[in-house]
């Protein structure tokens, strides 16, 4: 169906901005009653070892307070991901520092503390195994010692034949830090229970469809008597996406004992040392290359962190190896991943989801190669680029939308990088200023949607209803988190409806109102549910149209010789009560994949990316200043250039706060060192460049007017390009984030002993 | 132990405010539980974000490192829900919304606030300076700066 858009292509204004700007916006924090409970987890105070039990103070007066133990927990004792592996309460082995044995709720904060200090546990300690670098040491000495949580092989061609086809092989090591997500908002839950015996469930969340039946397992509950419902969300990028289950369990089973709604809102140094952080990573990689820049093969070995449990960790990690090999046919590949099992609180999901670290690594090590081989690095890039025809690790063939060559041209132009190149090299042979200049680039992709089969198995259903008074409601079970879906999906809505803008609403999600249209997750918004929305709208149209025998035409619908308006109809295909239209997600035809043999078609849909940026490294100090960025990205058709610039530059600054300043490191015992803003560094107005950021549009057919993944990009290129410009103005590699002047200083001093 | 109870009377946005609370009451707890005014955020607890900033006498303050009852009698105190109903502070949302530097929303109230803080006091440092005490992690804060530069500039040519 033919649609002109109005909407789609424009900058229209937030829906949620005028109540945000205003502080009138309502956070769980700012909705929950003045009688409510307050509840928290009484934790392991070691990393590893056997639980005794609970340690209580005689003295303390049990009878203000609801402590609950595991033998309480009506339903199973599990908070269900990917795998039951993960115990709501810890009963035997305790495995990361912090872990919950028991639950405690108070009516006010003081008692609260008072009954966290009086009630501990009691666990016989042992030998935690804890951080990458034990990780990175175990892969260099004894791999078999290390613990898989899961692990798979990602093969096209032979790589073995393709290292032998090479002139030289370079080979690197490359390490990333855990990266805690930082959202302004700490993590907060709640939980009411209601006479009937059913839950509310309301907080700041990503994902209503995973709090619900994960609640509903550990309460023994039907899942629809667990009702889910979103509060205004102040940040998320992945950290809300897991975590909320877990603490809504608690509140849920805190507020079914005491009777009374019981929220469990952390402050920020409790939210920095139990919540989940991105995995770290340590990556090994040969990769072969022919005398004149072709890529022959890549050889990889990519490590992550997956801390105590399983969670996510099995899809973070096919994730990062299919995007291990970057947006280049190289003909033979190897990538061998494995999650490993740390004494450290689960890794999860963060914006990128395993893609970042192995990016980083990939394009790091490019330049290395170019390097070694004597050749331009971004010449090396070129001739190995994805186009439309080739195929990329797991054997898909690109067959449409891909314009990572457009996105490099524009970079190049709008960098003016051949010339900025030279005035930074003579910059740097000024041997009295103070700091040397360098220029780094990159280039980076990322699947948009579930990997593989996900999108299949997900089987998302959205909803849309109309009102006798002409409006339209969108019911998808997507969260608003700042990255502006609530304006987005109308803008979708209303073009295919050819309807004003404000006459869609799209609230926060509940589960009672709202099909499960699936996680607010894995950049899905826009090009999935943004096409069930489309379809909605169609289905919708299909429906007045029928119900009243009319036809949809520009001004309203033609009905015999006249021509009613939009509201006409509307009134008219109501008259008993609302209409509701529901469609469900399918994957565009053709799109095959083995979840065995991680090969096939990984993803509907990619989007691509180029990216330079340009550093000032202090001589004396190693401090890094970076000055500018220029990214460009393909996300098929943007639907609202505004939004879609506030999540790249976004995501840059994430990028940039991973790649030079947050570091997550554990104490031997397996304590979080970093645990707030005073130690935990993120970036503030002082640290960002100046970004120019542009799109290039290749419309995929597949997505809502040509619309592709975007939230997740824009976090994968700047570390690599970041890393390549340090190396550019020092002379030395930092193969490890985040790159501290420490780490540059060291990497000075050790290239200057090697010359 | 409950601590002792203070009254204080502050100019909040205003008007006059007749507060009680307990002696050892953070600004931030005053506004939110007492008042109901909660525009300011609590996003760490240890002054380093500035969520809950707030203008207290012409000077930007964190809330949360506030004593609410180190603030005598007759003190002026300006929240976000004040910040919009200025002349400055209507402009400035206007900027905020058109250049996008609202995403999640949690630490808008108080960059609000600081940005209306440099707006209104014109100390002699960038937009970028004035706000290198808010942390924000949606936005990479460049839209957020070009809103208060656009606002600082329509300021300028009207007055």
């Amino acid at each position: 169906m033919a649609t002109a858009s109005r909407y789609s292509g424009q900058s229209v204004s937030r829906v949620d901005s005028l109540g945000k700007a205003g502080g009138a916006t309502r956070y769980v924090r700012d909705l929950v009653a003045a009688d409510a409970w307050v509840g928290a987890a009484i934790r392991s105070p070691v990393a590893a070892g056997r639980v005794r039990g609970l340690r209580v103070d005689p003295a303390f007066d049990r009878s203000r307070i609801v402590l609950v133990e595991p033998h309480e927990i009506p339903g199973e004792n599990t908070i269900a991901f990917i795998q039951r592996d993960m115990p709501c309460l810890a009963t035997s082995e305790v495995r990361y520092l912090g872990e919950p044995v028991a639950l405690v709720a108070a009516p006010d904060r003081e008692t609260l503390a008072a009954a966290l200090a009086a009630i501990t546990a009691d666990v016989e300690p042992q030998t935690p195994f804890v951080g990458i670098d034990a990780v990175a040491e175990a892969m260099r000495r004894d791999p078999a010692s290390l613990h898989d949580l899961y692990a798979l092989t990602i093969s096209k061609g032979d790589v073995t034949r393709g290292l032998a086809e090479a002139d030289a092989i370079v080979e690197g090591e490359y390490l990333t830090a855990p990266q805690e997500h930082a959202y302004l908002e700490p993590q907060a839950m709640a939980a009411t229970p209601r006479p009937d015996g059913s839950l509310r469930i309301f907080g700041s969340l990503q994902c209503p469809y995973y709090v619900q039946p994960s609640v509903a397992l550990a309460l023994g509950l039907e899942p629809q008597r667990v009702i889910v419902e979103q509060c205004a969300t102040g940040g998320a990028f992945g950290g809300k996406e897991d975590f909320p289950s877990i603490i809504a369990t608690y509140a849920a089973l805190l507020a079914r004992k005491s009777g009374r709604t019981v929220i469990i809102d952390f402050d920020r140094q409790v939210d920095m040392a139990m919540t989940t952080k991105r995995h770290a990573s340590y990556t090994r990689l040969s990769v072969g290359v022919t005398r004149d820049g072709v890529i022959t093969a890549i050889d990889a070995d990519f490590t992550i962190d997956g801390g105590a449990y399983v969670t996510l960790s099995p899809v973070v990690l096919s994730r990062g190896s299919i995007h291990l090999a970057g947006p280049y046919r190289t003909p033979h590949v190897q990538v061998r991943g494995r999650a490993v099992r740390t004494n450290a609180m689960p890794a999860g999901a963060f914006r990128g989801f395993g893609a970042p670290q192995a990016i980083f690594a990939i394009e790091s090590h490019l330049d290395r190669v170019a390097h070694a081989i004597g050749m331009d690095p971004l010449l090396l890039r070129r001739r190995n680029l994805l186009r439309i025809g080739d195929t990329t690790a797991t054997g898909q063939t690109l067959t449409d939308s891909v314009a990572i060559e457009a996105c490099f041209d524009a970079v190049v132009e709008r960098s003016d990088f051949d010339a900025r190149r030279a005035r930074v090299q003579a910059q740097r042979r000024d041997d009295a200023a103070r700091s040397a200049s360098g220029l780094g680039f990159a280039l980076f992709w990322h699947g948009g949607g579930f990997t593989g089969s996900g999108e299949k198995k997900l089987a998302s259903r959205c909803a849309m209803s109309l009102d006798r008074d002409g409006s339209v409601t969108i019911l998808a079970a997507n969260t608003e988190f700042g990255q502006g879906a609530q304006t987005t999906l109308p803008q979708i809505a209303a073009d295919a409806l050819r309807v004003p803008l404000d006459r869609v609403r799209y609230p926060l999600p509940n589960t009672a109102h709202v099909p499960n249209s699936g996680p607010t997750v894995a950049s899905r918004t826009t090009m999935v549910v943004g096409k069930l929305v489309e379809l909605c709208a169609y289905a919708l149209v299909r429906d007045i149209e029928q119900r009243l025998g009319a036809t949809r035409h520009d001004d309203g619908f033609a009905l015999g010789d006249q021509v009613i308006t939009w509201y006409d109809a509307a009134a008219r295909a109501c008259l008993d009560g609302p209409i509701r239209v529901e469609q469900q997600y399918q994957l565009p035809p053709g799109l095959h994949w083995d979840d065995d043999q991680h090969r096939g078609d990984a993803y509907p849909a990619y989007s691509w990316g180029a990216i330079a940026a340009e550093v000032e490294v202090d001589r004396a100090t190693s401090d890094v200043a970076c000055t500018h960025v220029w990214c460009t990205v393909d996300i098929g058709t943007v639907i609202n250039p505004r939004e879609a610039r506030g999540q790249v530059e976004g995501a840059l600054a994430q990028a940039l706060g991973w790649a030079l300043l947050e570091q997550v490191s554990y104490t031997p015992e397996g304590r979080v060192r970093e645990d707030r803003f005073q130690t935990y560094i993120i970036p503030t107005t002082s640290d960002m460049p100046r970004m120019d950021v542009t799109f290039v549009e290749a419309p995929w057919h597949g997505g809502p007017f040509g619309a592709k993944g975007l939230g997740e990009l824009p976090m994968n290129g700047l570390a690599p390009a970041l890393h390549n410009a340090i190396r550019d103005a020092v002379e030395a590699a930092v193969a490890r984030l985040p790159m501290s002047p420490e780490r540059i200083d060291a990497a000075r001093h050790a290239a200057r002993r090697s010359r | 132990m409950l601590s002792p109870m203070v009254e204080r009377s502050w100019h909040v946005n205003g008007t006059l405010a007749t507060v009680a609370f307990a002696a050892d009451a953070r600004l931030l707890d005053v506004l939110r539980d007492t008042l109901a005014m909660t525009g300011a955020k609590e996003g760490c607890g240890e002054g380093e974000c500035g969520a809950c900033s707030v203008v207290v006498d012409g000077e930007l303050r964190v809330s949360c490192l506030q004593l609410a009852a180190a603030l005598p009698d007759g003190t002026t105190i300006t929240t976000a829900e004040g910040v919009v109903h200025s002349t400055t502070g209507e402009r400035l949302r206007r900027m905020m919304l058109d250049r996008g530097g609202v995403q999640c929303g949690f630490c808008t109230p108080g960059m609000m606030v600081a940005a209306w803080w440099y707006l209104e006091t014109k100390p002699p440092i960038d937009a970028r300076t004035a706000l290198a005490g808010n942390l924000c992690r949606c936005t990479g804060y460049q839209s957020i700066c070009e809103a208060v530069e656009a606002a600082a500039n329509a300021e300028e040519r009207m007055g």
